[in-house]
């Protein structure tokens, strides 16, 4: 995998294409503008941040992305398919906030509820909720209810969950923001590790800027009132990234170009 | 990004006694009052023209089953005052006339049983808040009494200790000195104590961690403690228990009328009443009123809730 | 929960030895004060020779209990008949109310506030007018009483636990584009459980009330709740205090099953 990927991936047409989405909450004089005129493309493989302030509507763009919030003007395309379609052809996989288990059923029972969906068979479910759940590293926890995990524990189990169907897309919603730091850095290490075996693409809504400098190759920031995109900042850290990513002076170097992006942003 | 939804506090269902399952019922802002009101009306509205529905569909029918020689469920026959399925505005009729030969109309017959039935659930129910917030201060302050106590308190619930009605009434008619109905009255206590108790003890514990410390810091007594601490903040648990009590109490004074030897209040008249079935339509008009006084007891707490819970800041 | 529980290692699953010292810590303050209770009973019958009609004995309560088991297992069963049947019968249709209900906005907000107003009514007041329908004699007038007191509680939580998905829970099913059948069955379904047997369990306990009051109004000259108002009016006192504690007796055995069904289905019960 190279260092930096451009947008437009010779391969052809970008996974994800956000064509001119503009997104207003409410009509009339008390309409808030979440997105507006908002284009992005995210190439196979790619692995982009959005990142900025709350309000700048970068849970809102994620969510027209994953056709959870319909968009009020523009266009969305996943695997050159309207996001409702994709959705329904289950092209995406899908990680909160917060877990969103279900407390009622085994580690490995919430692994297999996307499988069960699409009716795979039983086989299949239990080889491939084992074969996610190693991915994780979380087989000894498989019996286990959810309850019993911890925060980081129950975050993989939904990552391992939305991989189980292999989506060719992966979208994540500030799923390390309830954890604390150190337990973030782990799950950062171990995303990674992921992305690189699976090849998912994955489009991650963060608003820790080392996160974002430490995973992607390309980081979206954004700025609030209307939410728009500001800047694009490419990310040429080299792979595989480790502890010692974090200590380059490259690495530095990118995490102020983004909080100063961030910051001019606010003046303006 | 968390949505900030109104605070919860609502009716609870009857459920509440044993579960401690809240209701996800909210109360919104006036418009949304007004239109859960105009569903409700609505529902209502349905569930009248469901019995009448029904009564016509029989009649129609010949009461059996179309078809067939089978009868249906309920069948709808008689005249007068002794109808198995009056109309609803016969049943409101019934108020207006005398509910036997001649006299007192039925409305203010019920009246005066409606009086007499209403002081033995007030007595029932003051006793009974009473008895539960004891016993909840005690169990929130004990913990050896709670785990002594506690279970035989939920015990005695999940048994049918209303079969002691009649015995309850005829102990209490030994002694002479006790006005008549305080058998019922005690029945009524005791189906509103538990209720009470278990809210109280939940409720008590309700007050935030950090202001007992607070309390602990200042050096308060416990005396201070539970007025100025925890009883304000077991205030919203104790309206929920006191809101199953209400109706409770009103049970348990129709059931201990009806196995009293001497039929008085609303128990007793649907007692008679039921007796003898050229009556029905009294019977349904009485067993209304039944429905009605629970009812108008639970709303005097609602009442109460509000008022209580507004100076006491949600 | 209390403090002077003391401070252990948050491990999931605690050791036999622990489980049972707190269960013996559970129990035998309890049965102390049993034991207490009903020995200062007997000791201030005895003493103060209170006469039966107030107060029986324990001991003679419970000898009338052995000596009537059969007679008493009739009258329970009688009564217990129409509380099972009841039971069922108004566990299930206020379930299936409740589902059919829950799918309408507007039928759900204008069910609920009636469903607690009529939660509010004195039910088994409607037992006389259960015997005029179905006849006095008939196991399904008291059952139909029975039937009516559960569907109310019933009703209420199935709507309330078919609403209460989480908001996470059910994006996730849209965003895994699952259909309204798969919805119910894997989510509202799961999550309305715990909500339906808190009806089961307050069902079981009401059943056997309402089934009780039902016999007050008449009917089976065998059942339980005759039977104490006939043992009263003939001054066998003894007699009805051990029907009172067979009927106990019953109402513990129906509560229980319900609570161990509930155990065995709603794997998250225990902990709350």
């Amino acid at each position: 995998m190279t260092a930096t990927q451009p947008t437009d991936s010779p391969t052809g047409a970008p996974l994800v294409s956000v064509r001119g989405v503009t997104k207003r909450f409410g009509t009339g004089d008390e309409a808030v503008v979440a997105l507006s005129d908002v284009t992005l493309d995210v190439a196979q493989g790619d692995f982009v941040s959005l990142i900025g302030p709350s309000g700048c509507g970068k849970s809102t763009l994620l969510r027209t992305i994953a056709d959870l919030t319909p968009a009020t003007d523009g266009e969305v395309l996943v695997s050159g398919k309207s996001a409702h379609q994709a959705r329904c052809d289950r092209d995406y996989g899908m990680v909160f906030q917060k877990a969103t288990l279900f407390n009622w059923r085994t580690v490995r029972r919430n692994v297999e509820l996307p499988l069960e969906i699409m009716g795979h068979s039983r086989q299949d479910r239990t080889a491939r909720a084992d074969e996610m759940l190693e991915l994780v590293e979380l087989s000894d926890f498989a019996r286990k209810r959810p309850h019993q995990l911890s925060g980081g524990m129950q975050q993989r189990v939904a990552i391992a969950r939305a991989l189980a169907f292999e989506p060719s897309l992966l979208l994540m919603d500030e799923p390390f923001g309830a954890l604390d730091e150190i337990t973030r850095e782990r799950l950062n290490d171990e995303l990674l590790r992921i992305w690189q075996r699976t090849g998912t693409t994955i489009v991650f809504v963060t608003h820790s800027i080392p996160e974002a400098v430490f995973l992607s190759n390309r980081i979206v920031v954004m700025s609030p009132r209307p939410g728009r995109i500001l800047a694009e900042i490419p990310v040429d850290l080299p792979y595989p990234r480790d502890e010692a990513t974090r200590e380059l002076p490259r690495y530095y170097e990118l995490v102020t170009e983004v909080r100063e992006t961030l910051r001019a942003a606010e003046r303006a | 990004m968390p949505n900030a939804g109104p605070p919860r506090r609502q009716p609870l269902p009857l459920s509440r006694i044993v579960t401690g399952l809240s209701s996800a019922h909210t109360g919104g802002p006036l418009i949304g009052r007004l239109r859960s009101a105009l569903n409700a009306t609505l529902v209502v509205v349905l569930l009248g023209a469901l019995w009448e529905g029904y009564r016509a569909l029989a009649l129609a029918l010949g009461n059996t089953w179309p078809g067939t020689d089978a009868s249906l469920p309920i069948v709808v026959r008689g005249s007068g005052n002794a109808q198995t399925f009056p109309h609803l505005w016969d049943i409101v009729a019934a108020f207006g006339r005398p509910y036997r030969g001649g006299g007192e109309t039925l409305g203010a017959f019920l009246l005066s049983g409606v009086a007499h039935t209403a002081r033995e659930v007030a007595v029932g129910f003051v006793l009974g808040v009473f008895l539960g917030f004891l016993l909840g201060v005690l169990f929130r302050h004990s913990p050896l009494a709670e785990r002594a106590l506690m279970p035989y308190v939920v015990a005695s619930q999940v048994v049918p200790f209303i079969a002691f009605a009649p015995i309850l009434v005829v102990v209490f008619n030994q002694w002479q000195f006790l006005p008549s109905w305080s058998g019922v009255a005690v029945l009524s206590m005791y189906l509103v104590f538990f209720p009470v108790a278990i809210n109280t003890v939940r409720g008590l514990r309700c007050a935030e961690a950090t202001a007992e410390e607070l309390m602990r810091s200042y050096a308060v007594s416990s005396w201070t403690r539970l007025w100025k601490l925890r009883v304000p903040a077991a205030l919203p648990h104790l309206f929920v228990g006191m809101k199953i009590g209400a109706t409770a109490a009103v049970v348990g004074a129709i059931v201990g009328e009806i196995s009293a030897p001497s039929s008085a209040g609303i128990g007793g008249a649907i007692f008679a009443f039921g007796r003898v079935s050229n009556n029905a339509v009294q019977l349904f008009a009485t067993t209304a009123v039944a429905g009605l006084l629970g009812i108008t007891a639970y709303l005097i707490i609602v009442g109460l809730e509000r008022v209580a819970l507004r100076s006491h800041g949600g | 929960m209390t403090s002077t529980t003391a401070p252990v290692a948050p491990v999931a699953d605690p050791g036999l030895s622990g489980r049972v010292g707190s269960g013996l810590r559970r129990v035998v303050p309890a049965a102390i004060a049993a034991l207490l209770v009903l020995a200062l009973w007997e000791l201030i019958v005895r003493v103060f020779e209170i006469r039966p009609i107030l107060l029986p004995a324990p001991a003679a309560i419970l000898g009338t209990f052995l000596d009537d088991l059969p007679r008493l297992a009739e009258a329970v069963w009688t009564t217990g008949r129409a509380a099972l049947l009841g039971f069922l019968v108004g566990g299930l249709a206020g379930f299936v109310a409740g589902a059919l209900v829950a799918g309408w906005a507007w039928l759900r907000e204008g069910m609920l506030p009636v469903g607690v107003a009529l939660g509010a009514i004195p039910i088994v007041a409607t037992a006389p007018i259960f015997n005029l329908w179905f006849g006095a004699l008939s196991v399904w007038s008291n059952a139909a009483v029975v039937a009516l007191v559960v569907f109310f509680p019933m009703l209420v939580n199935t709507i309330t636990g078919l609403n209460a998905a989480e908001t996470g829970h059910t994006e996730l099913m849209r965003s895994l584009a699952a259909n309204r059948r798969t919805v119910f069955v894997k989510l509202l379904l799961p999550t309305a459980l715990p909500f339906v047997f808190g009806a089961l369990r307050v069902g079981a306990a009401l059943a056997v009330i309402a089934a009780v009051v039902a016999d007050f109004f008449g009917g089976f000259r065998s059942s339980a709740g005759f039977f104490i108002k006939t043992l009263m009016a003939t001054a066998d006192y003894t007699g009805a205090w051990a029907t009172v504690l067979a009927l106990c007796l019953f109402g513990l055995a129906l509560y229980g099953t319900v609570a161990s069904l509930e155990r065995w289905m709603v794997p998250t019960a225990t902990e709350s």
